[in-house]
């Protein structure tokens, strides 16, 4: 198993240099002008070519490329991560404000995901082409198709034009009120639990619709076993591979993909720190960020290969 | 299984992040932030405006102040205000929104300053003002931006020379931290003594050298740092001198006309700071200017980035008995609909630049005050001049006529709040403007005879098949109003003129760029004017060499005219000349303008002192010195 992980971990490197390299060419090619951002359009046009150069350099961008990429990587190997052009913050600052409410949102709503989704996905599985099975693909199409932060909009609005209320503004730790951070969380968590239930359900009705022909299945029902007990014991362990996949990608999504939904509800997450990296133009926090994201993405990944080995015996890693 | 297994290959990592980055893209539209041009809010290079250009409703954010190239000769000495009425602008949008005109010019006479304790006899004292704002700043050099998102949180710490009024809504300008101005008959030389005994937040006393040392950075900033709104001043050759510890003169090579040059002094963008910690920072202050030393009502307390700006009461502040508040918290809610949400809810007493829906909701609230506020931006499409065929005045009056104001005045008006263009080159909410009765009249309304003559002009110009293969450039497709605007003008000129247009949605910071370059046909967009004086806006927008005359539109007459417009001190007088310089471009027009932009505020009753509405620029009035709250709306 330990030579198992290592393979991964080495084999995820060449991926997260090529995820540098990429950002990194992108962030470079993008249109707009950092100068604008930071004066504003009137002041831009006061800058002499002499302060433009001046400032480009403090910036560390008169630099060539391939030495503000070098200068980037030292940074990640530090792991100081760069200071933001704008702020006396550093990235790491930013990522340890902000990372923990948007990691809150997006494993609570994988919990969602799983308590709403996979129980509509097993019953439409079991009552297949029953108003029951029409109903969940209904309403799993319904919530893919939704932009999730026109329904985080929504949300907002109806609760303040009928309850007059809204999330306390700011970020408030969980450590800090649980209360009052639940009343920040929730409503990003819902808005995106939803929008995976909707993965998670088709995913583990098709896997146990698939499950349920397999041979073994028809020797439980043939000893007599409780099809609940055939469901759940051998159908249902065999079916959930795919939506633990499934639900490991969306995690990894969620941490970084929370950003039109954290605007939505005003949550100062990750999220909302990325866009307003991309407004100004601001290449060392976007950098790290999505290299955050990357980073991410292949220990979730790999997180959901080592529970294979837990949930399914068979499996093992050498 | 295939999917699943594909989904654990690195190659899925590597294209998801990337996915991650593209929606983060997109979702910001690669721009910045949106605060139209002082309506919208789209942020420091975004959408939503001092004035921003942008949709009350989008957001991003940024806003300008503009850089205005003023012009003007000799200066005026005191003349009285002009007390001409003029009638009343129709607003498109929302209910009561009739705006009280303002001035034609402002005192020349020094007014005392009213701005005291007892300005409101029955203010209470104390509380935290929760405020609904933009995004967070760029950095934090008031002076080097134009954006809200830096003059929302930063103008209540500072002080200036002069002030507009906020108990007036800015329609008069009043001493700060001057006690008075003298200027010299030739109007070259402008005097001001300062008050005695002002602290900055320090605890140090600010004298002459100070304001010397924070004006110098404005007039003639140092390498590397930008003064955004030195094109105001630079077209009349300044120069400061320390006259004694409390007393600072300028001297000006040519006379900048009374209203204008106290404009100048007057603009909020402007503070004072103390000379030493302006020389530790090269005067640039970018990084410290959060916390750099000033004397204003409030003090900076602290700035969770992304979550609050909070500033706190200066005790020690000169002007004693104020500010009532303790406290001022500002949120960094992003987009017009979020600042809106958290008013309704509770979660904040006072919004600026609201969407229009939420306003007409709270304006039928009587637990809530709602008012347009001047922003002095407006949208056009800018015509480059550089290219043929619009450097045929013909072809530029043609798509002047051509485009529907009330149409486009319709549909824009679902995000944004304003006046439809087309009314005669002025802000209909000043003094400037044309008589309803004249504007009702003007050619561009009567549809049929403007699209006839439209045609009739292009046919002279040899156009008769219309032009194809336009570039149509639009601002920041994030904005809904932008891409809105775009589309109807591109119908209405392929309609009426046969031009055959393809839409360019670029983001704002790009916007800019191509405009710089000249690189585009025609392009609909936004900016916005420092301040209500003609001098000001018709000088930046339309003259020669104009910092923001975007379409490089030069006419000699019309140059002319300004400059007697400049430096005519009679109102009447003044007037008739600001009409025979808009006759000109009703004529021979530089731009299609479609929409003179208002933004929207709203408030808690029980939130008292906030007197920007139907007054000056808001962002001339973001002090907060004499606003005050009831108990009730203590949180």
């Amino acid at each position: 198993m330990q030579k198992y992980i290592l393979r991964r971990v080495l084999l995820a490197i060449p991926a997260l240099i090529g995820l540098t390299i990429i950002i990194f060419l992108v962030m470079r090619i993008l249109p707009g002008d950092v100068l604008t951002v930071m004066f504003g359009e009137e002041g831009t046009l006061q800058l002499s070519e002499e302060d433009r150069q001046r400032i480009i350099a403090s910036l560390g961008l008169d630099k060539p490329i391939y030495l503000q990429y070098v200068d980037w990587l030292k940074d990640i190997v530090t792991l100081k991560l760069g200071q933001s052009f704008w702020r006396s913050h550093t990235v790491m600052d930013l990522i340890l404000n902000r990372g923990p409410i948007t990691l809150e949102i997006a494993i609570l709503s994988v919990i969602l995901s799983w308590v709403i989704g996979l129980p509509v996905g097993i019953l439409a599985a079991m009552k297949r082409n029953s108003a029951m099975d029409y109903a969940g693909r209904f309403f799993s199409i319904l919530f893919l198709a939704i932009p999730n932060f026109w329904l985080g909009t929504v949300i907002v609005l109806t609760l303040v034009l009928t309850l007059e209320w809204k999330a306390p503004l700011g970020v408030i730790n969980i450590w800090e009120d649980p209360w009052q951070n639940l009343q920040i969380v929730w409503g990003p968590a819902l808005v995106l639990g939803l929008g995976q239930a909707a993965y998670v359900c088709r995913m583990s009705r098709s896997a146990l619709l698939e499950t349920i022909h397999e041979d073994y299945i028809r020797t439980a029902r043939a000893k007599g076993l409780a099809e609940r007990l055939v469901i759940m014991r051998h159908a249902l362990r065999n079916a959930i591979m795919p939506v633990i996949t499934l639900s490991g990608v969306l995690l990894g999504f969620l941490i970084g993909g929370s950003v039109a939904v954290e605007q939505a509800f005003g949550v100062p997450g990750l999220g909302r720190t990325l866009v307003a990296a991309f407004f100004e133009r601001d290449y060392v926090v976007i950098q790290n960020l999505v290299l955050l994201y990357g980073i991410v993405f292949v220990l979730t990944n790999l997180l959901v290969d080592i529970s294979y080995a837990w949930i399914d015996p068979r499996i093992r890693y050498s | 299984m295939r999917l699943q297994r594909f989904l654990k290959t690195p190659v899925a990592a590597l294209s998801i992040a990337l996915a991650i980055t593209f929606l983060a893209a997109v979702a910001c539209g690669g721009t910045a932030p949106a605060e139209p041009a002082a309506p919208s809010d789209s942020g420091t290079g975004g959408s939503g405006t001092a004035a921003t250009t942008g949709s009350s409703g989008s957001d991003s954010g940024t806003t300008s102040a503009g850089s205005g190239s003023g012009s003007g000769s000799s200066g005026g000495a005191a003349q009285p205000a002009a007390t001409r009425v003029p009638p009343t602008p129709r607003p498109t949008v929302a209910p009561d929104a009739t705006p009280t005109p303002l001035p034609a010019a402002l005192p020349t006479e020094v007014i005392a300053n009213p701005v005291t304790k007892d300005a409101y006899p029955d203010a209470q004292y104390g509380g935290i003002l929760y405020r609904g704002g933009y995004f967070d700043p760029a950095h934090y050099d008031l002076m080097q931006v134009s954006s809200v998102s830096n003059s929302f949180k930063q103008m209540m710490v500072l002080n200036n020379l002069l002030r507009y009024n906020p108990l007036d809504g800015g329609k008069t300008i009043i001493p700060d931290i001057a006690t008075n101005w003298d200027v010299s008959e030739d109007g070259k030389t402008w005097t001001f003594p300062l008050r005695e005994n002002v602290m900055f937040h320090t605890g140090e006393i600010m004298d002459s050298d100070d304001v010397a040392a924070s004006w110098s950075r404005v007039i003639d900033p140092p390498p590397g740092v930008v003064s955004a709104r030195k094109g105001l001043y630079t077209p009349f050759g300044p120069s400061i001198q320390v006259i004694d510890p409390l007393t600072v003169q300028f001297t000006f090579e040519k006379a900048p006309p009374l209203n204008y040059g106290l404009n100048l002094f007057a603009l909020e963008w402007h503070g004072i700071f103390e000379k030493g910690f302006l020389e530790e920072n090269n005067y640039d202050l970018k990084l410290k200017g959060a916390d750099a030393p000033s004397t204003g009502a409030f003090r900076f307390l602290e700035h969770q980035e992304g979550e609050v700006w909070k500033n706190e009461r200066f005790p020690d502040y000169w002007n004693e008995g104020l500010p009532y508040l303790d406290e001022v918290w500002t949120y960094p809610l992003g987009n017009s609909t979020t600042r809106s949400a958290a008013l309704l809810a509770g979660n904040v007493q006072y919004s600026q630049t609201i969407d229009p829906a939420a306003f007409e909701i709270l304006s039928n609230d009587d637990r809530y005050e709602a008012q347009p506020f001047s922003s002095y931006s407006y949208l056009a499409v800018w015509i480059n001049t550089d290219r043929e065929p619009w450097n045929d005045p013909r072809v530029r009056k043609a798509l002047w006529l051509a485009l529907d104001r009330d149409a486009i005045h319709e549909v824009v008006g679902e995000w944004l709040y304003g006046y439809k263009g087309g009314t005669g080159w002025t802000f209909q909410d000043q003094a400037f403007q044309l008589p309803q009765a004249e504007i009702d009249q003007r050619m561009v309304f009567d549809r049929p005879a403007a699209e006839a003559e439209a045609q009739r002009l292009m046919a002279e110009a040899g156009y008769a098949d219309g032009i194809k293969n336009v570039d149509l450039m639009q601002r920041d497709p994030n904005s809904a109003h932008w891409t809105a605007a775009a589309q109807v003008a591109q119908l209405e000129f392929q309609r009426i003129l046969g031009i055959e247009s393809t839409i360019r949605p670029v983001a704002s910071a790009v916007w800019f760029e191509e405009l710089a370059n000249r690189n585009f046909d025609l392009t609909v967009g936004g900016i916005a004017s420092p301040f209500i004086d003609p001098s000001a806006y018709m000088n930046s927008f339309y003259r020669c060499g104009g910092g923001e005359n975007h379409s490089n539109y030069c006419n000699p007459e019309f140059d002319a005219i300004m400059e007697k417009v400049d430096s005519e001190p009679d109102f009447d007088k003044r007037y008739e000349l600001v009409q025979q310089a808009a006759a000109i471009l009703d004529a021979d027009p530089p731009t299609v303008e479609y929409w003179y932009n208002r933004t929207l505020g709203a408030w808690r009753t029980c939130v008292h002192g906030i007197e920007g509405k139907h007054g000056a620029l808001v962002h001339n009035l973001d002090r907060m010195d004499t606003v005050w709250m009831e108990e009730e709306c203590r949180q």
